[in-house]
C-alpha cells in the first residue's frame, strides 16, 4: 500500500475531524456565550444550576461522555437517539460550550463596571451596550485562552473513534490490519499543518485587535 | 420654576445611610458645586440623578416635570428616556477603548437613531447632523486634530475632554461632573477646568462634584457643602469660603487650605 | 440578540437532523465489525469484501433484509449490541470463550458455529528460541485484545498483572515489535496474514505451543428473533454449497465447519 493511496485515505479520515471541529466550534461558541450568561445571572437558583452543570460537563472526560451519548438512550430505548456523527457533536458541543462559558465568563467580569456605567448613562441599552461596548473588549481579553482551546479541540477530536467515527487517527489505525504502523505516525503531520494555520489565523486577529489597549 | 428639584432624597447601602434627606433646587443656567469630605454621599447622590443609583425615597423634577419618584416602578424604557436629561462625565473618564474619538462621541447617538423608524433620507440627514455635531463639539474641547486617535493614545486631560464632548452631544438639560480632575495629574487640571468654564459662558446647568476650591469658588454660582449624608451648608461662593456658618463647614476648609500649604 | 436567537434556532436545527438519522431502519441487518484482512475489509472502493462480509451478505439476501457493516471498538462490543447500535457482532467472534469469568454464551445469543480457529503466540522473531512450551510463557509480559478470547488464555499463563489489553488485536502488533511486551496472543489467522510481511517482517508465530480451537459464531442480543432466522439461512447456505463457495474464494475451505450446539 503505496504513500498516496495511505495520504489520500487520511484525507478523508481529515474530512471527518474538519466536521467534528468546525461544527462544535459554530455551535459552541453562542451556547457558551448563553451558559455563561446563566452562570451570571441575578436569578439564584439558574446560577447555581448552571454552574453545577458546568462542573458535571468539565468534570467527566469527553471521552465518557461521548459514550454515554451514544450508548445510554440506546439501552434504555433498544435504539440509539442520535447517529454516531450526531452523538459525538452533541458532546462535543456541550463540553465546549461549558468551557467557553467560563472563559467568557472571566472575560465579561474583568470589564470595569465604568464601562457600563458610561453605555447607561449615555441613554443606551443593555443589548446595546453588551453587544457594542463590552462584547469588543471582551473579545480582545479572551483571545488567547479561546485559542488555547480552540487547539486542544483539534486534538480532542480523535476522541470520536470511542464510537468508530473514522477520523483521521481511526483511518491510521485501520491500516494496522495490513500490517501499516506508520500511517499513525504520519497523521502528525496532519495535526501540525491544521494547528498551525491556526496559529496563525489567531496571530492575525491579535494583532487586528493590537490597535487599541484597555 | 427651577430647572431642577430635589426633594427628600434618601439612600442607604444596606444599614449604611449614605444620604439622609437631601434637598435643593437649581435654576437653568446656573453652576453648583457640590464639596464635602470623601464618604459624604456627593458622588451617590450625583449618581442617584443619573440612575445609576436608585434612591430609596424622594423625588427629582426637572422643569417640574417628575423624572423620579421612589414610589414608581419605572421600565428600562423610561428610565432611558429620563436619563438624558442629565449628562454625566466620570472621574475615570470611562471612554470606550476600541472606538476612536469620534466613534466614542457619535456611538450612542447613532445607535438611538438607529432604533428609529425613519425615512431612509431624514435617516441620512440625522447620521450627518450628528457627525456635524460631534465636529463641532470637538473643536469646542480642543481636539479637532485628534478625532481619529484612539483614547490609548491620548493623556488624561485629554481624555476627559472627550469624555465632556461625548456627554454633550446627546444635549442634557443638566450636565454633572463626578470629580472630573481628580484622577489627572496636577499639570493636566488646568486644561479640563478651563472647558468647564468655558462652558459657563455657553449658559449651560451644571452640577459639579469637586475637591478642587479655587474652581468651586471662581466658577459656582451656588456651592453645596454635604457631610455625613446630609447637606450641612448652602449659599453663593462668597457666603461658604468667606462667611461659612457650620462649624464642619469652618474646618473642612480649613484642612482643605491646609493641604495647600 | 436577533442574530443569537438565529444561530441558536439553526443549531436546534441541525440537532433535529441528527436525530433523524439516529432512526434506524427496521429491514436492515447492522453487523458490528473490525478491520480483519480476508474476513472484513473493504476494497479500493469501499465495498466490503471478505468472507464474512460476503457470508452475512448471502444470508440477508435469504432474510430479505439489507445488510450493513459498522466497525465498532471491539471493546464495547456489548454496548454496542445493547443499545441497539447494530444487531450482530459478525467478526470471527469466538463463541466459546468467556469475558471476565462470564461465559460468552450467558452474554449474547449465538448462531451455529460456522468455522474452527485457533490462538497464538506472536513473538519478534529474534526472540522465538526463548519460547518453547507453555511453561516458557510464564513471567513474560503479554498483550491481547482486551475482552477477547486471548485474554483469558495470557491469565492463565502468566501474571494476570502483566497482561496488557489493547482495543484491538491489531493494536497488540506494534506492542510486541516496539518491545512494550514479549509476547501477543492473537487469532492465528489474522497472526498468518500479518507476521513476516510490511512493517512485521521481524515477527514470527511461536509453532511450538499450540492452543485449543476455538468456534467462530454470530453473537446477538438475548432473546433476539434474528437467531433462528439467521441459523435457517445458515443451514440454506450450506445444503447449497454457497458457504463453501465463498470459504474457498478466501481460502478458508479447511475451517469451515456448521455446528449446531456449542459447548
Amino acid at each position: 500500500m503505496g504513500f498516496w493511496e495511505v495520504t489520500l485515505s487520511l484525507l478523508d479520515g481529515l474530512e471527518q475531524t474538519c466536521l467534528i471541529f468546525a461544527l462544535t466550534l459554530v455551535l459552541a461558541l453562542p451556547l457558551g456565550l448563553v451558559i455563561s450568561f446563566g452562570s451570571m445571572s441575578k436569578f439564584k437558583p439558574l446560577a447555581y444550576i448552571t454552574k453545577i452543570f458546568v462542573w458535571i460537563i468539565r468534570g467527566v472526560p469527553l471521552m465518557l461522555q461521548v459514550i454515554i451519548v451514544f450508548y445510554v438512550p440506546g439501552f434504555l430505548m433498544g435504539a440509539p437517539l442520535f447517529s454516531r456523527f450526531g452523538s459525538v457533536i452533541a458532546a462535543f458541543v456541550i463540553n465546549y460550550a461549558c468551557y467557553f462559558s467560563e472563559i467568557y465568563r472571566g472575560g465579561i467580569e474583568s470589564i470595569a463596571k465604568g464601562q457600563y456605567e458610561a453605555g447607561q448613562v449615555l441613554g443606551m441599552t443593555k443589548t446595546q451596550i453588551l453587544f457594542k461596548v463590552v462584547l469588543m473588549q471582551v473579545v480582545k481579553r479572551i483571545l488567547a485562552p479561546m485559542s488555547n482551546e480552540v487547539i486542544t479541540l483539534v486534538k480532542d477530536t480523535a476522541l470520536a473513534r470511542v464510537i468508530m467515527i473514522v477520523e483521521i487517527i481511526q483511518a491510521a489505525q485501520n491500516f494496522a490490519a495490513y500490517g501499516l504502523i506508520w500511517p499513525l505516525f504520519y497523521t502528525a503531520v496532519f495535526y501540525l499543518i491544521f494547528v498551525g494555520l491556526l496559529s496563525l489565523l489567531f496571530g492575525y486577529f491579535e494583532k487586528k485587535l493590537d490597535y487599541y489597549k484597555a | 420654576m427651577a430647572l431642577l428639584a430635589v426633594k427628600n432624597i434618601k439612600k442607604n447601602f444596606g444599614k449604611n445611610e449614605v444620604l439622609r434627606d437631601v434637598s435643593f433646587t437649581l435654576e437653568r443656567g446656573q453652576v453648583l458645586a457640590i464639596i464635602g469630605s470623601s464618604g459624604s454621599g456627593k458622588t451617590t447622590l450625583l449618581r442617584c440623578l443619573n440612575f445609576l443609583e436608585t434612591a430609596d425615597s424622594g423625588s427629582i423634577l426637572v422643569d417640574g416635570e417628575p423624572v423620579f419618584d421612589a414610589g414608581a416602578a419605572y421600565t428600562d424604557a423610561q428610565i432611558r428616556e429620563k436619563r438624558l436629561k442629565f449628562g454625566l462625565v466620570f472621574q475615570s473618564f470611562n471612554l470606550f477603548p476600541q472606538y476612536n474619538v469620534m466613534e466614542n462621541l457619535t456611538l450612542a447617538p447613532k445607535l438611538a437613531l438607529g432604533k428609529k423608524k425613519l425615512p431612509a433620507a431624514e435617516k441620512k440627514a440625522a447620521m450627518a447632523e450628528i457627525e456635524h455635531k460631534a465636529e463641532e463639539l470637538l473643536n469646542r474641547v480642543g481636539l479637532s486634530d485628534r478625532r481619529d486617535a484612539y483614547p490609548c493614545q491620548l493623556s488624561g486631560g485629554q481624555q476627559q475632554r472627550v469624555a465632556i464632548a461625548r456627554a454633550l452631544v446627546l444635549k442634557p438639560e443638566i450636565l454633572c461632573f463626578d470629580e472630573p480632575t481628580s484622577a489627572l495629574d496636577p499639570e493636566l487640571t488646568g486644561e479640563v477646568l478651563r472647558v468647564i468654564k468655558g462652558l459657563k459662558g455657553e449658559d449651560r446647568t451644571m452640577i459639579v462634584v469637586t475637591h478642587e476650591m479655587e474652581f468651586a469658588k471662581n466658577v459656582a454660582d451656588k456651592v453645596i457643602f454635604m457631610a455625613d449624608g446630609v447637606i450641612e451648608e448652602v449659599g453663593t461662593p462668597e457666603e461658604i469660603f468667606e462667611h461659612p456658618k457650620s462649624e464642619k463647614t469652618k474646618t473642612f476648609l480649613s484642612n482643605s487650605l491646609e493641604k495647600l500649604y | 440578540m436577533k442574530k443569537l436567537t438565529a444561530i441558536l434556532l439553526a443549531a436546534l436545527m441541525l440537532a433535529c437532523v441528527f436525530v433523524s438519522c439516529g432512526e434506524k431502519e427496521d429491514n436492515t441487518l447492522v453487523c458490528g465489525v473490525t478491520i480483519f484482512e480476508n474476513m472484513n475489509e473493504k476494497d479500493a472502493d469501499g465495498n466490503w469484501i471478505g468472507f464474512e462480509s460476503e457470508f452475512a451478505m448471502e444470508v440477508g439476501k435469504i432474510l430479505g433484509m439489507d445488510v450493513e457493516f459498522q466497525e465498532i471498538v471491539w471493546e464495547q462490543k456489548y454496548n454496542e449490541l445493547n443499545s441497539g447500535a447494530i444487531d450482530c457482532i459478525w467478526n470471527g467472534f469466538t463463541a466459546n470463550s468467556s469475558d471476565n469469568g462470564v461465559k460468552r454464551s450467558d452474554l449474547v445469543d449465538f448462531s451455529y458455529g460456522y468455522m474452527l480457529n485457533q490462538q497464538c503466540i506472536v513473538v519478534k522473531k529474534d526472540n522465538l528460541a526463548n519460547f518453547t512450551s507453555v511453561e516458557s510463557l510464564a513471567g513474560k509480559s503479554a498483550c491481547v485484545e482486551g475482552g477477547s478470547a486471548g485474554e483469558s488464555y495470557a491469565k492463565t499463563v502468566t501474571d494476570e498483572a502483566k497482561v496488557l489489553k489493547a482495543t484491538s488485536q491489531i493494536n497488540a502488533f506494534p506492542e510486541v515489535k516496539s518491545g512494550a511486551v514479549d509476547f501477543i496472543v492473537v487469532d492465528i489467522l489474522l497472526a498468518q496474514n500479518l507476521c513476516g510481511t510490511g512493517d512485521y517482517a521481524d515477527l514470527a508465530i511461536v509453532d511450538a505451543i499450540e492452543l485449543d480451537s476455538e468456534i467462530y459464531a454470530i453473537g446477538f442480543k438475548k432473546g433476539s428473533d434474528l437467531t433462528a432466522k439467521v441459523n435457517d439461512a445458515i443451514k440454506q447456505l450450506e445444503a447449497n454449497g454457497k458457504l463453501m463457495e465463498i470459504a474457498q474464494k478466501y481460502g478458508f475451505e479447511n475451517v469451515l465447519k456448521v455446528i449446531e450446539t456449542i459447548d
